[in-house]
């Protein structure tokens, strides 16, 4: 018989079904990101780099949605080092370096924002704030990279705002709704996502 | 080195539905150095069994499994993955499932690298189980660029380079040509004689289960007949046949024409098609000098022509990777169709779309789940029927009466709220089968649509198939088994690397 | 959308995490230098670099940096008219345009240029592979972490396949693409809804398939695919990075 807590290092420790949907979720990201460039395209010929701010969220959601579904401590260093070493070979209009960057502040912020709630808190309200959490650091970075720093703080304050609402709705809803609806249709079961709703089940009649 | 021998006691096992179990109390014990065929009809529980022995189930396949199970020492549900991986390699039945890597190479690579074997005893692995299943030539091809059956080879030089000493190959021979199936029980002995467990399932009484020295016969999930297959030839014969496990021609006879029948090599050309098919006015679908390339790879698909009237029945043969699907595919306007090459009732079908073909021609994957596009078996096998009122949809008395025919006669009328991806390979091939018969068409094009099924169900396909013919509508089939079909079918067209090299009328009945 | 080419270039015998450093010191650069000029100067290195190094033909590097001219221009324009400064060129109505604007938006929109370009290069000459095997050898990833990677660049064709066999059967069934935006909108969402319920159950069975043939059953693994030797590419990152350490010092100090 295995003791409590050497289950519970099982329970923590990444099996290879956690490293293969990451994986997936990474590649879905990439996919997503290579077909985004042409709205990407129009945004910034619309509105230049402010108007492009407005989709910044999307390129989040994967790694806050492996996080969301797997829930173990360093899902997002993994998840969001898969997906900046992948957009290495497929590429953005951006380059590599401002992808692994902007990898790296991810994790930072992300794995930083769930230790403080010790991986217990799933609600909407941690979702949003954790999408709206991983927006400020590479704002900073990317200003300094792609020399946003030049703009007035006029605009600078805008931009930030919009990056900030993109984070929260379209990182932090958008993560959420997928994640239950994923959730819904059976295959997660294997998860920590999936096993948290067995767990609850009883208890709800 | 511990005694590898497998022991099964009362093992019962049922999948995350709530349905009865899937194997019910198989008390078995298989000692090490025995080569032993599982065969029974579809559904009967083979793949389970295999993939009980392999861990998947429960550990990843999800499920509850009771009773007692034991490799050698170890239970496959709780063992470490390494304990696991250096006793027992398990060939899938779906090769698509199981190729992860990208390359034959990789994939052969695969198994041997997480189990720290050297590199330079790893080439020499790769090289020697990529030869066993003749595939040296696409050892850097990307795996999706390969035929049905290559994957298929891909997935058993896989297991080869692992080097375990428990094999199971679950049907792994399903869609390899005859030539191959010969090699794949040459293989077999050859395994066998180095003194591994091996455990080969398939849907009927083959060569394989015929070279095996026992023969375990599963229906419903429990052992029906155990023993070596001579013995279970001459006891069980009626049984066998009832359960659809012999050919047709073995009713009586002693021994039917052997799998790998027929030279490898087909004499060229003696009877080539009978050019300018499309100046044929009668017929419904033509096809002249039809060829076709991949991008960036040589033709797949050289001159190829044949005509077809109403009511006649076709087959397509040929070795792995010759063309046949590509063809098929070609014909129902997934690839694009050159101008001139393709004719439908005289008229060119190079700028239809798939959906004008698809009123016309109704095609069967050779890969059951790339068709499937419902959620439940009934959704599935009505897509498309009836009129679309607002979101649901109407059967009318006939059609639903259709439907409900071929779900019964398929086997499936238990399984109408089950997902498509959840049967057994058998049921799901008949259900993406049945899902095109229940519309009328003037052509039914099928993929190798009795490959890996036993012959009870192989026998339902083919009335299907008559009855159509019957109505007039015109059958076009590829097959590795033309001995099913010979004595129905009007011409047999053998393809033989990309370019047809035999063209046959048959005399149809 | 995989860029690599299997050729014999300098650059494709660099190991990868060497290349990485050089793409990073380039990165650095980029974003030190604040004049157009320097910019020039740099995009003029990373194109002969890629020219010469990595055998890419100028053709194909005009028709990759065609692909950022999309997002250069407008962000030219942006900021060109939101950037303070003294010196006026020129001078319509209330748009203004300064020197000093000009400085900048040249500076920013090249800057966009060179990181592309020299991302590119690296697409081009770094098969993933080799970039799997010296994360764990090399960097000392575990590698089933590692593999990720691997696994992502399989799946990256796959999910491609995958839309076109799921809308292949559709169409095959006899229900292609509807007319009509609603028609469109509902078939989008059955069609993504099945991408992705494909794609979890694909998830299952890779995973099972690996394990099935060892993967995680130790620590390490071999590779068949030996590492790629290090000398040279370590040497050329030195380099770079002294090369970068001294211009960053230079521009700094000497030459603001
Ligand atoms: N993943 C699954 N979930 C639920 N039920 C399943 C699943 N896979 C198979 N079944 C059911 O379990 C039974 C046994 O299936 P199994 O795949 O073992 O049959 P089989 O003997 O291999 O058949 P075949 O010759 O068609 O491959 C069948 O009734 C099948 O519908
Ligand atoms: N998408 C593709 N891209 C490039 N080459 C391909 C592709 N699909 C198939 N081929 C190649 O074309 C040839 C014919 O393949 P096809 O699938 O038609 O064979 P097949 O006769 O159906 O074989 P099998 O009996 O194994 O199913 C093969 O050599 C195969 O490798
Ligand atoms: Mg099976
Ligand atoms: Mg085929």
């Amino acid at each position: 018989m295995e003791t409590l807590s050497q289950s519970k290092r099982r329970n923590l420790s990444f099996t290879t079904l956690d490293i293969v949907l990451m994986a997936m979720l990474a590649t879905a990201n990439a996919v997503m990101t290579f077909y985004l460039t042409y709205i990407n395209k129009m945004l910034n010929s619309l509105g230049g780099p402010v108007a492009t701010s407005t989709i910044v969220g999307v390129y989040m959601v994967y790694g806050l949605l492996a996080y969301y579904i797997i829930r173990k401590p360093g899902t997002a260093a993994i998840t969001y080092g898969i997906g900046g070493a992948i957009q290495c070979f497929v590429g953005t209009t951006y380059g590599i370096a401002s992808a692994i960057v902007a990898a790296l502040c991810y994790i930072v912020v992300a794995e930083a924002v769930f230790a403080l709630t010790r991986y217990k808190r799933w609600g909407m309200g941690m979702m949003m704030f954790a999408g709206g959490a991983m927006v400020p650091l590479w704002f900073v970075c990317a200003a300094n990279m792609f020399g946003y720093t030049a703009w007035s703080w006029q605009v600078l304050a805008v931009t930030l705002v919009m990056r900030l609402l993109s984070g929260i709705v379209l990182c932090g809803v958008l993560t959420k709704m997928l994640g239950d609806m994923l959730q819904r249709s059976g295959l997660l079961r294997r998860f920590a996502i999936g096993r948290k709703e067995a767990e609850h089940a009883p208890t709800i009649h | 080195m511990p005694r590898l021998s497998i022991k099964c006691t009362n093992l019962t096992y049922y999948y995350d539905d709530e349905r009865g179990p899937a194997l019910q109390g198989l008390d078995l014990s298989i000692p090490e150095g025995e080569w032993t065929a599982v065969i029974g009809p579809g559904g009967s529980g083979k793949s389970t069994l295999c993939q009980l022995l392999s861990g998947y189930l429960p550990r990843s396949g999800g499920g509850k499994r009771e009773g007692g199970l034991e490799l050698g020492g170890i239970d496959p549900a709780t063992a470490e993955i390494a304990e696991i991986a250096e006793r027992c390699g398990l060939v899938f039945q779906d090769p698509d499932a199981q190729l992860v890597q990208g390359t034959p190479q990789d994939e052969a690579a695969f198994g041997p690298e997480n189990l720290r074997v050297p590199p330079p005893e790893i080439e020499r692995r790769v090289e020697e189980a990529l030869a066993a299943v003749n595939l040296e030539q696409r050892r850097h091809s990307p795996v999706r660029e390969l035929s049905g059956g290559q994957r298929q080879r891909t997935a058993i030089a896989a297991v080869l380079a692992l080097r375990p000493r428990i094999v199971v190959f679950d049907d792994a021979s399903a869609s390899l040509d005859p030539a191959a199936q010969g090699q794949f029980v040459q293989l077999c002995r050859k395994l066998h004689a180095e003194g591994r467990t091996l455990i080969t399932a398939s849907g009927r009484f083959d060569d394989a289960a015929r070279s095996a020295e026992r023969v375990i016969v599963l229906a419903g999930g429990r052992v029906l007949l155990d023993g070596p297959p001579q013995e279970l030839l001459r006891k069980g014969r009626g049984l066998l046949a009832q359960l659809g496990l012999l050919p047709p021609w073995e009713g009586a006879a002693k021994a039917g024409p052997g799998l790998a029948a027929g030279p490898a090599v087909p004499a060229a050309s003696a009877h080539m098609t009978p050019p300018g098919a499309a100046a044929d006015s009668g017929s419904l679908l033509a096809v002249d000098r039809l060829s076709f390339a991949y991008a960036g790879a040589p033709l797949a698909l050289h001159e190829t022509s044949f005509a077809m009237k109403p009511g006649e029945w076709g087959i397509i043969t040929g070795e792995n990777g010759s063309g046949k699907t590509t063809l098929t595919r070609l014909l129902m306007g997934l690839l694009p169709v050159p101008i001139g090459a393709v004719f439908w009732q005289g008229q060119d079908m190079a700028g239809w779309r798939v959906r004008q073909r698809a009123a016309k021609i109704g095609y069967v994957f050779q890969q059951p789940e790339h068709q499937f596009v419902a959620h439940t078996v009934w959704d599935e096998l009505i897509y498309g029927l009836g009129r679309k009122k607002g979101r649901g949809r109407e059967l009318d008395s006939s059609e639903r009466e259709r439907a409900e025919s071929l779900l019964l006669m398929a086997g499936l009328e238990g399984r109408r709220g089950a997902s498509p991806y959840l049967l057994s390979q058998g049921e799901k091939k008949l259900l993406s089968i049945i899902a095109q018969f229940v519309h009328p068409k003037s052509l039914y094009i099928l993929d190798e649509p009795t490959s890996g099924i036993d012959y009870g169900a192989a026998d339902k396909i083919l009335r299907l198939c008559r009855e159509q013919a019957a109505c007039g509508a015109a059958v076009l089939m590829i097959t590795h088994d033309p001995a099913l079909v010979e004595g129905e079918a009007s011409f047999m067209l053998k393809l033989y690397r990309h370019k047809p090299a035999e063209y046959r009328r048959l005399a149809s009945v | 959308m995989i860029a690599y080419q299997k050729q014999q270039s300098h650059l494709h015998r660099i190991d990868p995490l060497s290349k990485l450093v050089l793409l990073f010191c380039i990165a650095l650069l980029v974003m030190r230098l604040h004049s157009s000029l320097g910019q020039v100067l740099l995009l003029c290195t990373v194109a002969c670099m890629a020219r010469w190094a990595a055998g890419m033909p100028w053709k194909k590097q005009a028709k990759a940096l065609a692909v950022v001219a999309g997002f250069a221009v407008p962000y030219f324009l942006v900021t060109l008219l939101t950037v303070p400064g003294g010196q006026v060129l020129a001078q319509w109505g209330p748009l203004r345009f300064t020197l000093e604007a000009l400085d900048t938006a040249g500076s920013v929109t090249l800057r966009m240029f060179t990181v592309f370009l020299s991302s590119y290069v690296f697409m081009f000459t770094t098969d993933p592979r080799d970039m799997v095997v010296s994360l764990t050898l090399r960097l000392r990833i575990p590698y089933r972490f590692a593999f990720g990677l691997s696994m992502a660049l399989t799946f990256l064709p796959l999910l491609q396949e995958e839309g076109r066999s799921i809308s292949a059967a559709h169409q095959v069934r006899g229900q292609g693409k509807p007319d009509g935006i609603r028609g469109k909108l509902e078939w989008g969402r059955t069609f993504a809804a099945a991408v992705m319920h494909n794609s979890l159950r694909r998830i299952q069975q890779t995973a099972g398939a690996m394990e099935a043939k060892g993967f995680g059953a130790y620590p390490d693994r071999t590779f068949l695919r030996t590492a790629m030797p290090v000398g040279k590419g370590r040497i050329i990152a030195i380099m770079a990075v002294a090369l970068t350490a001294g211009l960053w010092w230079y521009t700094q100090n000497v030459n603001l």
